[in-house]
């Protein structure tokens, strides 16, 4: 068969099939190019209970920060934010992320994820995600609340207010700044409330010796990592930097002296109710 | 006549921001098909065409009137669907069928037979299924045979604007037509000998 009654077959049996129907884009991408710097958006759909919390937790996640990308980045911003919750204390903090990266901030079930990515050279884009975090069936299910986004100019401070038709409102303010590629290394570093850190600290210090032998033996044993992707890993741990060179000395010498071995059931156990204590901890940037 | 692209093009530049409405109306939807077909995801391919939109109002002024709006939008929502592939590893691509999401419930099963007037209902209960199979014949493809096919086949562009699009010479893009027709001949003959086998048999 040559091309031309092969192409004639296919165009036949595509010509029927119909384009899929956009939703309006329009209200949106207005709202990212209008000039001005502050977004109002309504949202019936937001719920005045989805941050009503009493007691509040910020916890940012960090997900995928690893040594191993900074070669593969293009650009770190570093931005100045403070998020005002209905009926909540205004909170400020540092969010340090990759272009492109994904950061979650959580105020019990009210989720938000924020995400700086390159906008030409002079400006970012900021895209926010407002979740509600339900209870189905026992698993976790995110409900999408809202979904603003803003083009904001660097070193420019900018607004972003989603409001329900009960006037709650939720409002995240930022001051987009970038950073030098050869400041990541310390930008690992999460910048987290002294309390949570000096509790990190005595949580851990209670299984140093067990942590130690999980990651010597994950090293000589199990032979999955290096010694040197333990220092580089550890960075992004939450964490003080004392500690973290007490725990890898630690290591250190265990692989040194050829002592070790695999955890005990034991031993596991302990580990294993240190991260779950770990994971309560209220945190607040990095 | 004068494009009313470019008519637009000139009032947005002139400072008139929400003539870049009629743009976004204008060009949604096939921008907004071919981001839905490669990430086979709707809110993604709606993230990437917004994407796209705000990037083309910021590049307005660079914009080469005497080429193609339409192809130039291409590039750019392709450009930006390659770099979330690339970085989300999303690499699927739905079969049309699937298509239909919670704010479009009648799409399902919408897809139109091929019209054959001549055909009897057998014939066009067995075209149906030709045009599931195809689907999902398609979604095997690998990537850089899915764009071509999409852009060609289903949004009907010139190899030649397909080639300006994602950066190849038009005979690349007729190449990977041709296989991405073969592959797909291949790989449907054996159910559908009526449609293939015969010019398979040729070709061999």
């Amino acid at each position: 068969m040559d091309s031309n009654n092969m192409e004639k077959i296919f165009n036949d049996l595509c010509s029927n099939i119909e384009k899929k129907k956009c939703p309006d884009l329009w209200p949106q991408v207005r709202l990212a190019i209008t000039p001005a710097q502050t977004a109002h958006i309504k949202y019936r759909a937001f719920r005045v209970t989805a941050f009503a919390t009493a007691a509040l937790a910020v916890v940012l996640c960090i997900p995928g920060v690893a040594q191993t990308i900074k070669d593969r980045l293009a650009r770190i911003f570093s931005s100045q934010y403070s998020v005002k919750l209905p009926d909540s204390p205004e909170m400020t903090g540092n969010l340090v992320s990759t272009d492109g990266e994904m950061c979650e901030l959580r105020s019990g079930g009210t989720i938000l994820q924020v995400k700086v990515s390159s906008f030409g050279e002079k400006a970012v884009k900021i895209e926010a995600f407002v979740f509600k975090e339900q209870d189905v069936s026992g698993k976790p299910v995110r409900k999408v609340i809202a979904k603003p986004i803003i083009i904001g100019l660097i070193g420019r401070p900018l607004e972003m207010r989603v409001r329900n038709a009960d006037s709650a409102e939720f409002i995240l303010k930022m001051t987009p700044s970038e950073r030098d590629k050869k400041d990541y290394s310390a930008a690992l570093i999460p910048q987290y409330l002294p309390e949570t850190l000096s509790r990190t600290d005595a949580i851990k210090s209670e299984v140093l010796d067990i942590e130690a032998m999980y990651w010597a033996w994950r090293i000589t044993g199990i032979k999955d990592m290096t010694y040197s992707d333990l220092e580089k890993d550890s960075r992004s741990w939450v964490m003080s930097p004392e500690f973290r060179k007490t725990l890898c000395d630690k290591v250190h010498g265990v692989i040194a002296s050829g002592k070790s071995r695999p955890l005990t059931a034991d031993e596991e156990k302990q580990r294993t109710d240190s991260i779950r204590q770990l994971s309560t901890l209220p945190r607040t940037g990095k | 006549m004068i494009d009313p692209d470019i008519q637009t093009v000139d009032a947005v530049l002139a400072g008139d921001t929400d003539a870049f409405g009629q743009i976004v109306h204008r060009h949604q939807d096939r921008l907004y098909d071919l981001a839905y077909r490669l990430t086979g995801n709707g809110t993604e391919a709606e993230d990437i065409v917004q994407t796209a939109f705000i990037k083309i109002f910021s590049s307005l002024s660079d914009f080469n009137k005497s080429l193609s709006f339409p192809n130039w939008a291409y590039t750019i929502t392709l450009n930006i669907a390659k770099n979330r592939l690339r970085r989300r590893r999303i690499l699927t691509f739905l079969p049309f069928m699937s298509y239909a999401d919670d704010t479009d419930p009648g799409a399902a099963g919408t897809v139109l037979e091929p019209e054959d007037h001549n055909s009897s209902p057998d014939d066009k209960l067995a075209g149906g299924a030709l045009r599931k199979d195809l689907e999902e014949a398609i979604s095997r493809l690998p990537q850089d045979m899915k764009t071509p096919f999409v852009l060609f086949h289903l949004h009907g562009q010139p190899a030649k604007d397909i080639a300006s699009a994602m950066g190849l010479t038009p005979n690349a893009v007729s190449l990977r037509l041709f296989k991405a027709r073969e592959r797909l001949m291949l790989d449907l003959s054996p159910r559908y000998p009526e449609y293939f086998t015969r010019g398979l048999v040729q070709t061999l």
